[in-house]
C-alpha cells in the first residue's frame, strides 16, 4: 500500500517537474520554427482589393537577432535585400543602388506592401522575450489538440499590442495561430498556420496567413518552398556589404 | 406735401454753405464706407488668389477619398476622359493633371518623408506660380525626366545642392516598391515653410513610371477665370462628374487659408461697424449743428403760426433731401473711385517699407466693388441722416417761439 | 496770454455749438480708440498664445539645430546659459527642453509628431500646456514613461488615458530607439495644430531614449512685463556669440504672426485717414461758421489795431481748445468703453464659428490699451483741427477792416 502511495506521489510530482511553463512552450515553439539557424526559400503572396503579387525570396536567419532576405522574383523587385540586426533594419534597392536604413517613420509601414510591418519583421522574436505568458485553456484547433496561451506585454516592452493569444500544438508546440489585440481588447491582426508539413527534417507550418481585420479582403500568405535548419551560416552574410553585393546564385 | 418739399428745397438752397457741409459729410462718409469695405474685400481676395496660386490652384479633382490619405490606390483611372468631359466649362481658365503622393526621400544617410508632385511643366506654369520662385537652378521642363525640384527648407534639411542625386521611394499602384533616382535641377523658395519643407516636383511621366500609374493621374488641378466664380464652378463640376469623384475647392484643400479669410472678414465687420459709427457721428454733428443754428428761424416761423409738427416734418424732410443728394453723390463718387482703384490697384509697396513684406501679403490690392453692399450702405447712411434730424427737430419744435427767438441768438 | 483767454471765452460763447462739435470729436475719437484697442487685444492674444503654447519670447539652440531638429546638435554648455539667465533681471522664467521629430504608434495608427522633453515645473512657468490638461494629469519630474498628448492626437491614434504608445526616434548616436510610454494626460489647447503635433515627456525620459546624457536642445525664455525682446536677444548674442548658439525671438520663428499684425495695422492706418477726413469735415463746418459770423467782430478788432496774424492765432487757438476738450472727452469715453468691454470680452465665434484652426487664436478678444495708440490719434486730431481752421481764419484776417464791419 505504502509503495503504491509513494509511487503515485512521485508520478504526480514528476508530472509537475516535467510539465513546461507557458514561457518555455512559447520559446520551444519559436525554436521549432527557427532553429539556431535556418536558410531557405519563401514565397509571399500579397492580396489586396487593388492587386495580388507574389514575391519569392531567399532567407537566412541566425539566432534571433539576424535576418537576411534577398528577393529574386518578380523581376521588378529582384535584387532587393533586407537586413535585420537587432532592432535595426536596412533595405537595399538595386533600382537606385542604395541602402536605406529604415527610419522611425517607416517602422509601422508594410514590409514590401504586405500585412507584415517592418516592425513585425524586426520584432519576430519579441513574442518570447517581451511578454509574460500563461496557459489559458486547452482547445481543439484545426483538428489538433492545442494550448491557448495568453501573452501580456511586459511593462516597458516597446510593443503596441495589448495582448496576444497564441495557440500551439500540444504535441510538439507547433504554432497554430496568433491573435493580436490592442489595449482595448479589439482584434487587429491574425496569423494562422494553414498547412503543416515536413521541411528540412522538421514539421513546421509551411503555409501561413496574416490577415489585418478591417482591411477589406487583404491578406498575406507565406509559403515555405525550401528550408534547412542549423546549417552553419557565416556572419559575413549579415553585413551591409553583403546587402549591397548581389551574388550570382541569388 | 408738395409745398413742404418746395419749402424744404428752398431752405436747403438758401443756406448753401450749411447744406454743402451736410452733403459733404454724408457723401464723404458713405464714400469712405464703400471704400473701406471694398478695400478689405480686395485684401481678402488677393490673399486667396495669391495663396492658391502657389500650389493648390482653385479647384482639385480626385477620386473620392483621395484627399484624406493620398493613397496611390485611389488614383484616377481615366483622367483624360474627365478632362474632355469638363473642357466645355466656361469658368475654367486652365487645367492640368498631377500625381501627388507621399514618398521617402533619401540622400547620403538621411531618409525622410516628403510629398512628390508629378506635373506637366507647361500646363502647370499657367496655373501655379512656384516655378517663378526659383532661388537656384530652374524649374522642370518637359524633357527633364530625371530632374527634381525641391524647396529651400527641404534642401537645407537634407543638405542638397544643384546636381545632388536623391533617391525616391514610394508605394506603387501595383503594390510593388517604386524606387528611382533624381538629380536636383532647381531649388525654390516660396516663403511658406509648409510648402518649402515638404513638396518636391518631377515631371508627370517620371511620376507615372515611379508609381506604375501609366496613363493615369491622382488629380486634376484647375485655375478658374475669376475667383468669385470658384464656388459655382465647384458645384457644377461636382454635379457633372458624379459620385465617385470628389471636386474640392481651395477651402477644403487649404483650410488654414479659409480660417484666415474668415478672420479677416470678422476684422472687417468690426472695422466697418466702428467706421460706420464714426461716420454717423460726423453726420449727426453736421445735421445737429444746422438745426441748432436755426432755432431762431424756427422760433419766428412758429410765431408766425407754423405748427410744431410742421417744423419737425420740415426739418426731417430737409434731412431726407440732403441725405438723398449726399448719398447719391457719395455712392456715385465711391463707386467711381473704387472702380478706378479696382482696376489700377492700390500699390502698398510704399507702406510696405515700414511693414515687412511677406509672401502672403499682396503688394497690390484691388478693391472689390459689390453693388449690393453699396446699396446697403447707402440705405443705412440715409437712415442715419434722417434719424439724426428727428431728435433736434422735435426739440426745436418744442421751444416757445419767443424763447426760441431769443435763444437762437446765443446758441 | 490775453488772447488765449479771449480765445477760450470765444469757445464758451456758443455753448451748444461747442458742445455738439466737441462731442462729435470726442465720440469719433472714442470709437477709433476702441477699435485700435480691440486690434491690439487681438494681436496680444495671438502673440501670447504663440508664446504661451510653445515659443516663449526667445529660444536658444545650438547652431544648425533648427534646420532639421537633429538631436545630435544639442546645447553643450547649457549651464553657462542658465546661469546668465538666472542673474538677468529681465528674465521672468526659462525652461530647458529637448525637441526632436518622432513617430508615435498605437495598435491602430501612427503619427509623426514633435517629441518634446520638458522639465515639468520649469515648463509650467513658461508655457500654458500645464493649464490645458483636459483629462488625466500633467507630468511629474519622476515620470519615466509617461506621455502627454493632445486631444486630436488621442482620437487619431485611438488611445485613451493609461494606454500605451510606442515612441520611435533616431537617437543621437544614429540608432533607432523605441520605447513604450503610457498616456498620463490629454491636453486640449483648442488650437488643432498644437494638439496634433506636440507630445510631452519628461526631460529625463527624452535624454534616455535619445542617449543625450545631460544635454538639452532648446532653452525657451519668457521675459518680464516691459522687457524688450530685441534688447535681451542682443545681449545674449553679445555674451555668447552667434557662432555656436542660435538665438531667436518669437518674431523670427513665427513671422506669420508679425505679418498678420502688420497687415491689419495697415488697414487701421487707412481707416484712421478716413476717420480724420470725416472728422475734419464736421469740425470745419463749425469753425467756418463761427468765423463767418464774427466777421464784423473781427473787422472791429482789426480796426482798433489787432493785427491780422493775431486774429489768425486766436481762431487757431479756439480750434485747439475745442480739439483738446474733444480729445479729453474722447479718451475718457474710449477708456471707459475699453474697460467695460474688457470685462466681458467680445466673442468672435458669434461672428464666425470657423475660427478653430487659426494658430494662436482663441474665441474671446479683450481690448488692450496701448498708450501710443491713444496719443497718435489724439495728436492727429488736434492737427486736423488746426489745419481746418487755417483757411477761414486767414481769409478773415485778410479782409479790410471797413469791409469786414459792413459785412452782414
Amino acid at each position: 500500500m505504502k509503495r503504491i502511495a509513494i509511487f503515485l506521489l512521485l508520478l504526480f510530482s514528476l508530472d509537475s517537474v516535467f510539465a513546461l511553463t507557458a514561457y518555455e512552450m512559447v520559446k520551444k515553439s519559436e525554436n521549432l520554427v527557427r532553429g539556431n539557424t535556418n536558410q531557405g526559400i519563401l514565397e509571399m503572396t500579397i492580396t489586396t482589393p487593388y492587386f495580388t503579387r507574389t514575391l519569392k525570396m531567399h532567407i537566412w536567419n541566425k539566432g534571433l537577432k539576424k535576418t537576411f532576405v534577398r528577393i529574386f522574383s518578380p523581376a521588378k523587385e529582384a535584387g532587393i535585400g533586407s537586413l535585420k540586426m537587432g532592432d535595426e533594419m536596412w533595405n537595399y534597392l538595386p533600382a537606385i543602388e542604395k541602402i536605406i536604413k529604415i527610419p522611425p517613420s517607416m517602422m509601422m509601414s508594410a514590409w514590401m506592401g504586405s500585412d507584415f510591418s517592418n516592425d513585425d519583421v524586426v520584432k519576430e522574436s519579441s513574442i518570447v522575450e517581451d511578454y509574460n505568458h500563461r496557459i489559458l485553456t486547452e482547445e481543439r484547433l484545426s483538428g489538433y489538440d492545442a494550448y491557448k496561451i495568453e501573452c501580456i506585454p511586459k511593462e516597458n516592452a516597446p510593443v503596441v499590442w495589448g495582448k496576444i493569444y497564441f495557440w500551439l500544438r500540444k504535441s510538439d508546440h507547433l504554432p497554430l495561430k496568433q491573435e493580436y489585440y490592442d489595449e482595448k481588447g479589439k482584434l487587429i491582426k491574425v496569423l494562422e498556420s494553414i498547412e503543416v508539413g515536413s521541411m528540412g527534417g522538421r514539421v513546421i507550418p509551411i503555409l501561413s496567413e496574416m490577415r489585418t481585420i478591417g482591411k477589406e479582403n487583404s491578406k498575406t500568405t507565406l509559403r515555405v518552398r525550401e528550408m534547412s535548419f542549423d546549417v552553419s551560416i557565416a556572419d559575413s552574410v549579415f553585413t551591409l556589404r553583403h546587402l549591397q553585393t548581389l551574388r550570382a546564385k541569388e | 406735401m408738395k409745398t413742404f418739399i418746395k419749402i424744404a428745397w428752398r431752405n436747403i438752397f438758401r443756406n448753401w454753405r450749411r447744406s454743402f457741409f451736410a452733403i459733404l459729410a454724408i457723401a464723404t462718409g458713405l464714400g469712405a464706407l464703400i471704400f473701406v469695405w471694398a478695400f478689405v474685400d480686395g485684401t481678402n481676395q488677393q490673399e486667396v488668389s495669391t495663396y492658391t496660386s502657389f500650389l493648390s490652384g482653385h479647384i482639385q479633382i480626385h477620386k473620392t477619398g483621395f484627399q484624406r490619405e493620398l493613397s496611390v490606390f485611389r488614383a484616377l483611372d481615366n483622367p483624360s476622359a474627365i478632362l474632355s468631359e469638363i473642357a466645355h466649362q466656361e469658368n475654367i481658365e486652365e487645367f492640368s493633371e498631377r500625381i501627388e503622393q507621399r514618398v521617402l526621400l533619401s540622400f547620403a544617410d538621411k531618409t525622410s518623408g516628403a510629398i512628390l508632385m508629378g506635373v506637366d511643366p507647361e500646363k502647370e506654369s499657367k496655373i501655379t506660380t512656384l516655378w517663378k520662385m526659383m532661388e537656384h537652378g530652374r524649374f522642370l521642363g518637359p524633357a527633364d525626366q530625371s530632374g527634381i525640384v525641391v524647396g529651400k527648407d527641404l534642401a537645407e534639411r537634407f543638405n542638397l545642392s544643384l546636381g545632388s542625386e536623391v533617391s525616391v521611394l514610394a508605394q506603387a499602384a501595383d503594390g510593388s516598391l517604386g524606387a528611382a533616382k533624381f538629380k536636383v535641377i532647381g531649388i525654390y523658395h516660396s516663403g511658406i515653410d509648409t510648402i518649402d519643407r515638404v513638396y518636391v516636383f518631377v515631371t508627370l511621366p517620371a511620376a507615372q513610371d515611379l508609381f506604375a500609374l501609366w496613363g493615369r493621374a491622382t488629380g486634376i488641378v484647375i485655375k478658374a477665370k475669376k475667383i468669385e466664380s470658384v464656388t459655382n464652378l465647384q458645384s457644377s463640376l461636382s454635379k457633372e462628374l458624379g459620385q465617385g469623384i470628389e471636386v474640392l475647392d481651395w477651402r477644403k484643400i487649404i483650410p488654414e487659408l479659409e480660417t484666415s479669410v474668415i478672420l479677416h472678414e470678422v476684422e472687417a465687420t468690426i472695422i466697418l461697424a466702428i467706421v460706420f459709427l464714426i461716420v454717423a457721428i460726423g453726420i449727426l454733428n453736421t445735421v445737429l449743428m444746422s438745426v441748432v443754428e436755426r432755432v431762431r428761424e424756427f422760433g419766428i416761423m412758429m410765431a408766425l403760426g407754423t405748427a410744431n409738427l410742421q417744423i419737425t416734418m420740415l426739418v426731417v424732410m430737409e434731412a431726407f433731401l440732403l441725405g438723398t443728394v449726399g448719398v447719391i453723390l457719395g455712392g456715385v463718387g465711391g463707386l467711381i473711385v473704387t472702380s478706378i482703384l479696382g482696376k489700377r490697384g492700390i500699390d502698398l509697396t510704399s507702406y510696405m517699407e515700414f511693414l515687412q513684406a511677406s509672401p502672403r501679403t499682396p503688394d497690390i490690392i484691388y478693391p472689390i466693388l459689390r453693388l449690393d453692399r453699396i446699396i446697403l450702405l447707402a440705405g443705412l447712411v440715409l437712415m442715419v441722416t434722417i434719424f439724426a434730424s428727428i431728435y433736434p427737430a422735435v426739440k426745436a419744435a418744442r421751444y416757445q417761439p419767443v424763447v426760441a427767438i431769443r435763444t437762437g441768438e446765443t446758441v | 496770454m490775453l488772447f488765449l483767454k479771449i480765445a477760450w471765452k470765444n469757445v464758451l460763447r456758443r455753448p451748444t455749438r461747442t458742445a455738439i462739435t466737441v462731442s462729435a470729436i470726442g465720440l469719433g475719437l472714442a470709437f477709433f480708440v476702441l477699435l485700435w484697442s480691440l486690434a491690439d487685444g487681438l494681436y496680444a492674444q495671438l502673440i501670447n498664445n504663440s508664446i504661451g503654447f510653445q515659443l516663449g519670447h526667445l529660444q536658444i539652440n545650438a547652431t544648425g539645430f533648427r534646420q532639421e531638429y537633429n538631436p545630435k546638435i544639442a546645447l553643450n554648455e547649457s549651464d553657462k546659459i542658465t546661469d546668465w539667465l538666472e542673474k538677468d533681471k529681465r528674465i521672468k522664467n526659462y525652461s530647458k527642453r529637448i525637441e526632436t521629430p518622432a513617430f508615435l504608434y498605437s495598435a491602430t495608427g501612427s503619427m509623426g509628431i514633435l517629441l518634446t522633453g520638458i522639465n515639468p515645473s520649469e515648463e509650467a512657468k513658461v508655457t500654458v500646456i500645464s493649464r490645458t490638461i483636459s483629462a488625466g494629469d500633467y507630468l511629474d519630474e519622476r515620470d519615466e514613461r509617461s506621455i502627454l498628448i493632445g486631444k486630436y492626437l488621442a482620437e487619431n491614434l485611438g488611445v485613451d488615458l493609461g494606454e500605451k504608445l510606442i515612441v520611435t526616434v533616431s537617437a543621437a548616436d544614429g540608432t533607432l530607439a523605441q520605447e513604450a510610454f503610457r498616456v498620463k494626460g490629454i491636453f486640449n489647447t483648442g488650437v488643432e495644430n498644437f494638439d496634433k503635433s506636440l507630445v510631452f515627456i519628461t526631460l529625463a525620459s527624452a535624454q534616455r531614449i535619445l542617449t543625450l546624457e545631460k544635454k538639452v536642445s532648446t532653452i525657451a525664455v519668457v521675459l518680464k512685463e516691459g522687457a524688450k525682446v530685441e534688447e535681451v536677444e542682443q545681449d545674449l548674442k553679445n555674451e555668447f556669440g552667434n557662432v555656436i548658439y542660435d538665438i531667436r525671438s518669437w518674431k523670427e520663428i513665427m513671422p506669420i504672426i508679425v505679418q498678420m499684425i502688420d497687415l491689419f495695422n495697415l488697414i487701421l492706418y487707412l481707416v484712421l485717414e478716413i476717420v480724420f477726413v470725416v472728422m475734419a469735415i464736421g469740425v470745419s463746418n463749425t469753425i467756418l461758421m463761427s468765423v463767418i459770423e464774427r466777421t464784423r467782430e473781427f473787422g472791429m478788432l482789426m480796426a482798433i489795431g489787432t493785427s491780422g496774424s493775431r486774429i489768425v492765432k486766436m481762431v487757431i487757438f479756439e480750434s485747439i481748445f475745442i480739439g483738446i476738450i474733444g480729445i479729453i472727452i474722447g479718451n475718457a469715453i474710449g477708456i471707459i468703453l475699453i474697460l467695460a468691454i474688457g470685462r466681458i470680452g467680445i466673442d468672435l465665434s458669434l461672428i464666425s464659428s470657423a475660427l478653430r484652426n487659426y494658430p494662436g487664436l482663441m474665441r474671446m478678444v479683450y481690448p488692450v490699451i496701448v498708450i501710443q495708440h491713444l496719443i497718435i490719434p489724439s495728436l492727429l486730431l488736434l492737427l486736423v483741427n488746426v489745419l481746418v481752421s487755417l483757411y477761414p481764419s486767414v481769409k478773415a484776417a485778410r479782409l479790410k477792416p471797413m469791409e469786414a464791419i459792413r459785412f452782414i
